[in-house]
């Protein structure tokens, strides 16, 4: 919303050195966020009013013009109805104007086909004033009526010397007494402390003009109809209230139509104005009838059904209460009108204005919720206006039906209450005094404060004690209330196994593995679903998804096979990995019955070797336990429910003790083709992050350093492929008591073997508990293992 | 012959202290000490000697031959002390071998900051479902009825439960502090407790707003909590996650869940309040909206507001993260993009 300075200046008498930064500044700290202050002088300097002394044909060119202005420069003109002796803005070399693509444009002095030209003659579009001047094809502003001396800025002459304060919507959302320069006003009286002028007070005939209001809905908690006569529905308002009205952004339409929209800029009240032979008896404010249809003021045909609260006329709809008026609208030959000022129930308008897509000031504002009583505000402007502005105009009659006035509103605090909230002790007449000046009542009985709220804040902006807290804050201001340290109980330490382990398997992913933290959104498309290994899975959708075919994801595989493809565009091999939440469709026990929301860890590192990704990703599983501080995990063969992602050959089952928690594999060609990974290779895993068991402490031994010296030998091995190094291991450790360990070392495969074999390298370590063994000792068991391993694998054993 | 030997000795000492390497000193104790070494010939020839000048002779030829054999072990060991592990011409100034390059999502380092400073105040970390219902994300929030972030338009209903109500009306939470309501629900007060996570919106993107964003919700529950001292806390949060002094500004706002209502601004670090291209140019940044928890809310929660005070921030993650490195667009951190991640350490 936009407001003038000037026209708030008209209510509330601001200091008159305050600086309008200063301004947004302190209404930003205490009420509305003002988003930006514009000084639409400045946005003229260097516009003049000017005058064209005479006028000829250009030379060299059919449609531009060589004018004389009146301080004797000369100007080349394109203008198409430009002529000697008509009023003109001007601007100077240095002035900027809005070019014709809408970009600044700054004048110079110029030639223009061998013309010199000082400066250019404007148009309403180039200064920005095409609402205030309206204009057609190639014409320049013609201000030939206006009343001002040749040669002064033009800015003040058509009451552009003004500042305007664009304020944030969605900051006023709850403060329907601010959608006017008079509410504005009153919250900066209270704010400066400085005095407010409201409007006068209307002073309406008795007489209903033999007219009738039938309100008929609940809906509609006031309706006032008031007829004016002795007006002309083709006169055009005075310059200063149609540039008010174009300032804050509403176009000047003519005298009648501005009025109400000046009304509703200033009290915040809609109004709509209807040429008196359209409603000619009785206005009936009802819900509409199925099949009743209204055309809008705009054209728009309209389908009502009984949702839609009508005003109607003889059994037609004539307007959608509070939204928009119908097509019978004030007319050239106009002369005497019903005016409806009148109040709607807040929620009925918004859900009206939002079924019909039609979002108008009337309905902004109404959807607040705005108090009756502001419908006197606004008779009393009307009221006022009709009398200095439309000469002749007559109030002959008024009707006011006002079933559900605003119910007055009062809150009950203690000054104790209000000091222990704020933190500071202001004292009771302090704060008395600041409710006071926010238009507050109170009454005082020893601590016991009863607030009556006035009738602008009390359709349910303030109704608790909190609010009377925030009253008084802000406008003693919340920084000046300083700083005071929580006095807080003494609580038992915070011990979160869960939140520590969850965090440690981040950082153990990340700076142990090296792998990098994505996150992805929850909703994949059913291409990635079915790459994803979850064709099957059945899935969780959205009402209105980002795109139609997303839904939200069972695993977070899918989300980590588009992250592959898509970093596979700018690098060859990376490591990714994520924790994030996965959604089920199978209900959670619990009154809402949410869906199962299983927290997993995906991760993937790519490349060029399948095999030396698969035996890395599996080396961050292995060293998972030590790595996190959780229980034993480990990885077992030929796992069962082994996931479609998954190459069958390279996949294994994540376990934690004998529970099944996840897989790891090398990622299936078919994967590859259905995710759009065109080349390299990867190694992906998931698991589920709540089957992990942290400890609650650091878990694990210390073992006592050994008494007596091992030794390692290596020996390789000639099997089949087939042959499994953790049957080699058995076999190993079978062969003799001295073999403490057998630790993996190499494989090899290709020219040297045969086609079918490989070559294992292994490396015993040998030792005994109570001794140091001997070189007979060593060379015994060494032997007996080769002979085992020979003995089942038929190899060919080389120590 | 003594002169002759003197200079010999003087030659060969030379000689020894000048071999590059350990063969070649080899090569020069030969040529002197060795069986047709020039000391040994010389020695030969003291049979040519007087017999009287013989033993002065034979007596000094073995003392240099003693101090020519230790400067040659003095000198090998020297040589082999100096062999350095690597090939001539090592090259010092090429790269160092890259460590592997993981990290974390800039948006878990901030959250884990912040968790660090919060639990370092004693409050609890908090955790809770993603797809939470009406009841939660709306009713227990002081939500009026006909609200309009409850209209699809602006929340990701579950498809299938977006015409049921309440606990049966399923969304991806549009906001954090519903699930404060389900802490409330389990906890008896006094407490205070942090809420990270991940909320939704249904609307366009853009550089500055993304469907899918972070929070970082925090409630203190006291039997006093007044205003001054919730500004002080923001203030203490702040300052212990970007390790400097931070200006807080706290400012009106309404948001349903607190009463009275804050928006709490930051002073730019870019610009120390001048005005720049992060701030927009207004000096300050919009971190979080905060206050004291509606008395409703409390209601939902199952305390009782006229006995227990609170205190509520809620941070957005985003925007703080965007400010702490300069990063001008919202949806890299969805993007999943290693250009970007790879950036933070």
């Amino acid at each position: 919303m936009k407001l003038s300075l000037d026209w708030l200046r008209e209510y509330v008498a601001l200091p008159a050195d305050l600086d309008p930064h200063q301004l947004a500044h302190d209404l930003t700290m205490s009420t509305v966020e003002v988003e930006g202050v514009d000084d639409l002088a400045a946005g003229l300097a260097g516009v003049v009013i000017s005058e064209v002394r005479s006028c000829e044909r250009h030379p060299d060119a059919d449609k531009l013009n060589v004018c004389t202005m009146h301080d004797g420069r000369t100007v080349v003109c394109g203008g198409s109805n430009v002529a000697a002796g008509m009023k003109v803005a001007l601007a100077l070399p240095g002035a900027v104007v809005s070019g014709r693509d809408g970009k600044p444009l700054t004048i110079a002095e110029a030639t223009v086909r061998g013309v010199a030209s000082s400066g250019m003659i404007c148009s309403s579009g180039e200064l920005g004033l095409a609402d205030l001047f309206p204009s057609k094809g190639k014409e320049i502003m013609d201000l030939t009526h206006l009343d001002a001396a040749v040669g002064s800025p033009l800015a003040p002459a058509i009451g552009y010397d003004d500042i305007l304060l664009e304020i944030d919507n969605k900051s006023l959302t709850n403060r329907p007494d601010l959608w006017g320069h008079l509410g504005m006003a009153r919250e900066l009286a209270a704010l400066y402390d400085v005095p407010l002028s409201d409007t006068p007070a209307p002073e309406l005939p008795s007489a209903d003009g033999g007219f009738e209001v039938r309100i008929e809905d609940p809906r509609c908690l006031r309706y006032t109809a008031t007829r004016v006569e002795g007006v002309d529905g083709s006169a055009a308002s005075p310059l200063w209230l149609a540039a008010r009205l174009a300032k804050v952004g509403q176009r000047p339409i003519n005298l009648l139509v501005d009025l109400t929209n000046y009304v509703m800029m200033s009290v915040g009240q809609p109004s709509h104005a209807f040429d008196a032979r359209d409603l000619p008896e009785r206005v009936e404010i009802r819900a509409a009838r199925d099949g009743e249809a209204l055309t809008l003021l705009d054209g728009t045909e309209l389908a009502l059904d009984p949702q839609s609260l009508i005003i109607a006329s003889h059994e037609a709809p004539t307007a959608l209460a509070g939204v928009m008026g119908g097509d019978l609208a004030v007319r050239d030959d106009t002369s005497a009108l019903w005016l409806e000022v009148a109040s709607f129930d807040h929620v009925d308008v918004r859900r009206t204005a939002r079924r019909f897509g039609l979002r108008t000031e009337s309905s902004t504002r109404f959807e607040k919720g705005l108090d009756t009583p502001r419908v006197e505000a606004a008779l009393g402007l009307f009221q006022d206006l009709f009398a200095k502005l439309v000469p002749g105009s007559r109030i002959v009659a008024h009707v006011d039906s006002h079933p559900r006035p605003t119910a007055p509103v009062s809150v009950s605090v203690t000054v104790p209450f209000l000091h222990g909230r704020l933190g500071r002790e202001l004292g009771a007449p302090a704060m008395i005094g600041l409710l006071h000046r926010l238009g507050f009542c109170t009454e005082q009985d020893g601590d016991a404060l009863e607030v009556h709220v006035p009738s602008w804040r009390a359709t349910g902006d303030v109704d608790l004690p909190e609010d009377i807290v925030e009253e008084v804050g802000r406008l003693y201001g919340f920084e000046a209330l300083g700083f005071s340290p929580p006095q807080v109980e003494l609580v038992d330490p915070v011990i979160q196994p869960v939140r520590r382990m969850e965090r440690r398997l981040r950082e153990y992913l990340a700076f142990r593995c090296g792998l990098r933290e994505v996150v992805t959104y929850p909703w994949v498309s059913a291409r990635l679903l079915e790459a994803g290994g979850c064709a099957d899975t059945p899935t969780l959708g959205l009402a209105h998804p980002p795109s139609p075919d997303m839904r939200l994801a069972p695993s977070l595989v899918p989300q980590l096979l588009s992250v592959i493809a898509d970093n596979l565009r700018y690098t060859q091999s990376f490591g990714v990995f994520e924790v994030n939440r996965v959604f089920h469709v199978a209900p959670q026990d619990g009154p809402e019955g949410l869906p199962t929301q299983p927290k997993r860890l995906s991760a993937a590192v790519v490349g060029a070797d399948a095999a030396a990704l698969f035996y890395r990703l599996k080396g961050a599983v292995e060293g998972l336990s030590g790595g996190v501080q959780v229980a034993e995990v480990h990885c077992i063969a030929d796992p069962s429910g082994a996931p479609a992602w998954a190459d069958p050959s390279a996949v294994v089952g994540i376990a934690c003790g004998d529970t099944v928690i996840g897989h790891l594999g090398v990622l299936s060609a078919r994967a590859k083709r259905l995710a759009g990974i065109k080349r390299g290779e990867a190694a992906v895993l998931e698991l589920e992050v709540e089957a992990l068991e942290p400890h609650a402490s650091r878990e694990n031994r210390y073992a006592p350093l050994p008494q007596f010296p091992q030794v390692d030998f290596d020996i390789s091995l000639v099997v089949d492929r087939g042959v499994r190094f953790t049957a080699l291991r058995e076999a190993a450790l079978e062969a003799s008591a001295l073999v403490l360990g057998v630790h993996f070392v190499d494989e090899y495969v290709g020219a040297q073997v045969p086609d079918d074999k490989k070559s294992v390298t292994l490396r015993l370590r040998l030792g005994a508990a109570e001794r140091t063994l001997v070189r007979d000792e060593i060379d015994q068991a060494a032997a007996a293992v080769i002979e085992q391993l020979s003995a089942s694998f038929g190899g060919q054993v080389r120590a | 012959m003594i002169e002759q030997l003197a200079a010999l000795e003087a030659e060969a000492l030379a000689a020894i202290e000048a071999a590059p390497t350990a063969a070649e000193l080899q090569q020069v104790k030969a040529a002197w000490l060795g069986k047709k070494g020039q000391l040994t010939a010389l020695l030969k020839g003291l049979r040519d000697v007087a017999p009287a000048e013989r033993g002065a002779i034979g007596k000094a030829a073995n003392v240099a031959k003693q101090r020519l054999a230790a400067a040659a072990d003095a000198r090998k060991e020297a040589l082999l002390d100096s062999v350095s592990a690597v090939p001539a011409g090592f090259d010092v100034t090429r790269p160092g071998t890259q460590q592997p390059s993981g990290g974390l999502h800039p948006i878990t380092q901030l959250r884990y900051d912040l968790d660090d400073a919060f639990t370092s105040l004693g409050f609890e970390i908090y955790d809770g479902p993603e797809i939470s219902s009406e009841l939660y994300a709306f009713d227990s929030l002081n939500f009026p009825p006909d609200h309009p972030a409850r209209e699809s338009m602006d929340t990701y209903w579950l498809e299938g439960r977006d015409t049921k109500t309440g606990a049966e009306r399923h969304c991806l939470r549009p906001h954090l502090t519903g699930g404060s309501v389900r802490y409330m629900q389990t906890h008896e007060p006094p407490f205070r407790f942090v809420y990270p996570g991940r909320v939704y919106r249904n609307e366009t993107t853009d550089a500055s707003h993304e469907r899918a964003f972070f929070q970082y919700e925090a409630l203190i529950v006291e039997k006093k909590l007044p205003f001054t001292a919730g500004r002080l806390l923001v203030k203490t949060i702040l300052q212990a996650v970007f390790g400097r002094d931070v200006k807080v500004r706290m400012r009106a706002g309404f948001f349903p869940f607190v009463e009275p209502g804050f928006e709490i601004d930051m002073q730019c670090l870019v610009c120390e309040g001048e005005g720049c291209s992060v701030c927009k140019h207004v000096g300050w940044l919009e971190v979080m909206p905060g206050g004291p928890p509606h008395p409703e809310v409390l209601r939902a929660g199952g305390i009782d507001p006229s006995e227990w005070e609170g205190f509520y921030i809620n941070i957005g993650l985003d925007r703080l993260v965007m400010m702490r490195y300069g990063v001008d667009d919202v949806r890299h951190f969805h993007s999943s993009d290693l250009r970007f991640l790879g950036q933070f350490q």
